[in-house]
Order: C-alpha cells, then structure tokens, then sequence
C-alpha cells in the first residue's frame, strides 16, 4: 500500500467533522495528539475501598496552591513591600480596597487550610505505606513539599508587617541561628551556619527593609517557581504508579476500581467545589486581621505565639533546659525535633519490606507516635498560653524539666 | 453488613447509569448555568478589586497650578510643571511673553519638549514638531495642535489654568 493511500485510509476513519467542536477536536489532536492522551487516560483507574477518602487530599493540596496563587498574584496588585508601605499598604487593601480584605482573609486561610491539608495527606500516605517501591521519589518530593509549604507560610508572615508578624519572625529566625553544633561565646572563630543564613535572610543584623524585600522576593518569586516544579514531578510520578492500596484491602480484595477519567476526576471537582465554598464561607465569616503596626522599639506582646503549626516545636523548645552539658538547650531541642521528623521522612530508607513484617509494624507505630506527639505538644502549648494556668503539665507532671534536669 | 459486600465486590459491574437524552441535556444546562454563575460572582469580585483603589484622573477644569520656577526664566527658554496628573510646559519667547501648553504629544502621548536653540517644540518618540507661540502641529507625525493653557500673572506669581 502506498504512503498516499495510507493518508487517504486516515483521512475516511477520522470522525466525520459535522459540526465545530469536531472541527476544532480534530484540528487540535492533529496537533497535539489528545486523542492518545486520551486514550491513555482511559485505562487509568482508581481503586475505591474503605480509605480512599484519603487520596482527595492531594488534589485539595493542589487546589489549595492554586488559590494561593491566584489570590496572591491578586495581592501583589495592591500590597507594595517596604518598611514604610507594608503596613500601610495592607491597611489601604483592607480598609479602601473593594473586596480587598476578602481577598486577604482567603490567602491567610487558604495558606493554614494548606498546611493542614499536606499534613493530613502526608500522614496518610505513611500510614498507607505508599512510600515503599516504587514510590520512594514520590514521598521525597511530596516531603519537600511540605517543608516548601511551610517556608511558604513563614516567609508571608512578615510581609504586612505587623506587630505579630515581626516579633514572630525575629523568633523563628533566632530559632536558626542556634543551630551551632556547641554553644560557644566565641562565635567570630566558628564557621555558624545558622546565623550566617538568618543575616543572609534579614540582609543585616535587624529586622529591615532589606528584610521584607527579601522574604518578599522568596514568598512570591522564587517558592511559587520551586514549588510548581516539585509539585508538578509529585504528580507526574502519581500518575506514573498509580494510587496505593492499603495491603489488607488488597489481600482481601476489598475494592473496586473506577475509571481516573472521568470518574475520579468529576468527583476530584466536586470535592474542590465544596472545599473552596467551606474556605470562602470562613474566610467571610471569620476575616482575618491585622495587628498594630510593627514596632520595633516596643516589648512583645502577652501571650504572643506562632501559628498552630509551629507550635508543637516551639512547645518542646519551652520545655528544653538552658544547657546539658556543653550542648545549648535550643539546639537540643531543634535537633530533636530535626531528628524525629527526619527519621520519619526518610522511612522509604528503612522500611523497604513490601510483605510487611517486623519494621513494617515499627515504622506504623513510629507514625502514630509522631502524629500523636505533634497533637499533644500542639495541645500543650496552646494550654501553656494562659499565663494565668499554671502550666500544670509541665510543672507538675515533669518538674525536673522546669528545673534543667538538676 | 450485606451491603457493604456488595459495593466492595469487584466483580461487580459500574452502577448502570439511567441516561436519557432529555436528562442529560437538562443536566448539562444545570451544570453550565451554575459554573457560570460561580465564575461570574469571582470575575466580578476580581474585577472590583482590581478597579478600586486606583488612581483616577484628576479633573482639571478647577486647577490652578502656580509655577515657581516661572520667576527666573530666562528669556528664550522652558520649564517643566506639574499640571493635574500630567506634565505641562511652560514657554518664555525671546520677547518675554509667556506661553503654556500640556505637553503631552497629541501622537502617541510622549512628553514635548522645548528647544531653544531651533525655537521649536519637539517630541524626541517620532519626531513630532510643533510651533511654540501657537502649539500648532508643524511637522511631523501629530495630528492636531497641543492643549493650550492659559498664563495667570498675580501679584505673587505665574498661574495656570486651563484655557
């Protein structure tokens, strides 16, 4: 058969373009060959059992993103970084800007909804195991992620430049300055990484200018770019291995499969739809505001804490002693926490036994004893707040931490 | 209990799904009708947001700009003033006479400007000359003359206003 006739023979089988849209499908697909994606697409499946409400979470992850991008691309429109105009700025959106707190009260609530989001999806990855092989990379990128996710939310604290914010970004910027390995007075003679990267982040010594132009420049120039790419290989590899199955539910055959598309993805809509009316709804009803202006002359407030997210590390550094031995109580406390969480997200490393037996079961029980520390040390802290509570955990159930371990 | 053996069972066809054209042309309407709707409440929020806060054009019929800069001009040269939200030009020929001009091009909206070595009025963007007792387009590309101001003199100074 010619190469003429083999065209002529395509030509006939192509769908009869009777109308525009099939005008329009086959113009496209002649180009961008959407009919094999397509067809691709049409062999994907999603299996659906007892614990697939947890697969939505990575999409509501994604949408939650999405909203942040959209809402602060929408900020930027009025916000203006300065240490003279951050506040007033906001002040403007907020009190002259039609729709301008709405817009504000989305990005803060979108961006904790967020946070919250990628735990729960994290968590539920772990505990579905779907970190083992082949998925190693996946739950690399997706840890990266949540650290990204995070810096996201710490480097956009301080950009209105209030009151809270800058006292809770000199902590958390004083939080990594203690990462010397030796408390040491000494500090010109050290190499100190940590506080080389805090006065790298503030560009001196105090929180400046300088500063909110360069957390500005992370928070909504250079993440946004870094998290799409992550996010994007996240998804890529996703849709390459295909969702995880508890292996009891697979054992037992416990589940059903349904097509990705359009299935999966009308119900992946839908459950954006309702999230996204939940978040506008709260984000309405309770609007987020905005402190006094930053001050950097006045004393910090009572009661002054980060956001829920940060509170069970800043918890646990309360609880630290000033010093054991020669090594800082600060640094103690952050390398514990460092420790934990990184042995929790390196578990691909050491839990590689698909058939589950005796590490299998370890690394389950190590999850719920993150999940269960990360919400009592968070439950603490909130409790410890109230100056007028004696702290009665701490003070009566573990004296010897008040006291320094003497 | 039953029940639930039965959704979980994978040999269990897909939920036949009861389609009739009517149905699906009535949910197909439905869905449209309340995408848009939710699209169009967020475009509309978006665009007043975008739309609110902004600077808008001053009105310039009431202004009366005075031009410090006026008393030590030289006879034969310009200066540049501020006239609502946009720049003005003010003259002195080599008779000492005063003469003011928006001095936006009527081309494609650069700022004139005087040279005093051609006596004329220049736009550096396209070449746009214009005439500097009149403000009439002489060659060039403008299409029409620049806005004309009118000279104010007061006891303590120059005014504008608009002519």
């Amino acid at each position: 058969m010619s190469k003429v006739s083999l065209e002529e023979d395509e030509i006939k089988n192509k769908k009869q373009a009777s109308n525009w849209k099939d005008v329009l499908y086959n113009e496209l697909d002649e180009r961008l060959k959407i009919s094999e994606i397509a067809e691709l697409a049409s062999h994907k499946t999603v299996p659906i059992h007892k614990h697939s409400i947890w697969y939505y979470f990575g999409g509501i992850s994604m949408l939650f993103f999405a909203v942040q991008m959209v809402t602060g691309m929408l900020l930027l429109m009025h916000y203006e970084p300065g240490i003279t105009t951050s506040y007033a700025s906001i002040q403007k959106l907020m009190n002259k800007v039609e729709f301008g707190a709405i817009m504000r009260s989305l990005h803060s609530w979108a961006a904790n909804f967020m946070v919250a989001s990628v735990l729960i999806h994290m968590f539920s990855a772990y505990f579905m195991k779907a970190y083992q092989k082949p998925r190693e990379l996946t739950w690399f990128s997706g840890a990266v992620l949540l650290f990204l996710t995070i810096t996201l939310g710490f480097t956009g604290y301080l950009l209105p430049w209030d009151n809270i914010a800058y006292f809770a970004t000199q902590v958390g910027l004083k939080i990594a300055e203690a990462t010397p390995w030796v408390e040491n007075k000494t500090t010109e003679s050290w190499f100190w990484p940590g506080k080389l990267i805090s006065e790298l982040l503030k560009g001196g010594v105090s929180l400046s200018n300088l500063t909110i132009q360069r957390f500005a420049s992370i928070h909504y120039v250079i993440l946004p770019w870094v998290f799409a790419a992550f996010m994007g290989f996240h998804v890529l590899l996703v849709q390459l291995h295909g969702n995880t199955i508890p292996k009891k539910i697979k054992e037992t055959k416990q589940y059903r499969e349904i097509p990705f598309f359009p299935n999966f993805i009308y119900e992946d809509l839908f459950a954006w739809l309702l999230v996204f009316t939940g978040l506008s709804l709260i984000a309405l009803i309770w609007p987020w505001g905005l402190g006094p202006e930053a001050d950097p002359l006045a004393s910090a407030p009572a009661g002054i804490h980060p956001e829920w997210y940060f509170m069970a590390p800043f918890e646990l550094l309360k609880w630290m002693p000033p010093s054991l031995g020669p090594i800082n109580g600060e640094f103690l406390g952050i390398a514990l926490f460092g420790g934990v969480s990184l042995l929790l997200f390196a578990v691909p490393l050491w839990d590689t036994k698909t058939e589950g037996g005796k590490i299998g079961r370890i690394a389950t029980y190590y999850g719920v004893f993150c999940l269960i520390a990360l919400i009592l040390f968070t439950i603490f802290a909130y409790y410890c707040l109230d100056e007028n509570k004696s702290c009665i955990l701490t003070h009566d159930f573990f004296p010897w931490i008040v006291r320094g371990f003497k | 209990m039953a029940k639930d053996k039965e959704i979980l069972n994978p040999d269990k066809p897909e939920d036949e799904f009861i389609d009739s054209p009517a149905r699906r042309d009535f949910m197909t309407a439905a869905i449209a009708s309340a995408s848009a709707l939710y699209a169009g409440g967020i475009g509309y929020i978006v665009l007043r947001y975008l739309s609110s806060g902004v600077e808008v054009a001053q009105d310039v019929s009431t202004l009366n700009v005075k031009v410090d800069k006026a008393a030590d001009l030289a006879n034969n040269s310009a200066t540049m003033f501020q006239f609502g939200a946009k720049p003005g030009l003010l003259i002195k020929d080599e008779t000492g006479e005063l003469h003011a001009y928006s001095a936006v091009c009527k081309h494609l909206g650069c700022t004139v400007a005087y040279q005093s070595d051609q006596k004329r009025i220049f736009c550096a963007c396209h070449s746009g000359v214009y005439d500097y007792k009149t403000g009439k387009n002489i060659a060039g590309p403008p299409p029409e003359p620049l806005d004309v101001l009118k000279v104010n003199k007061a006891k303590d100074g120059i005014y504008i206003t608009k002519s």
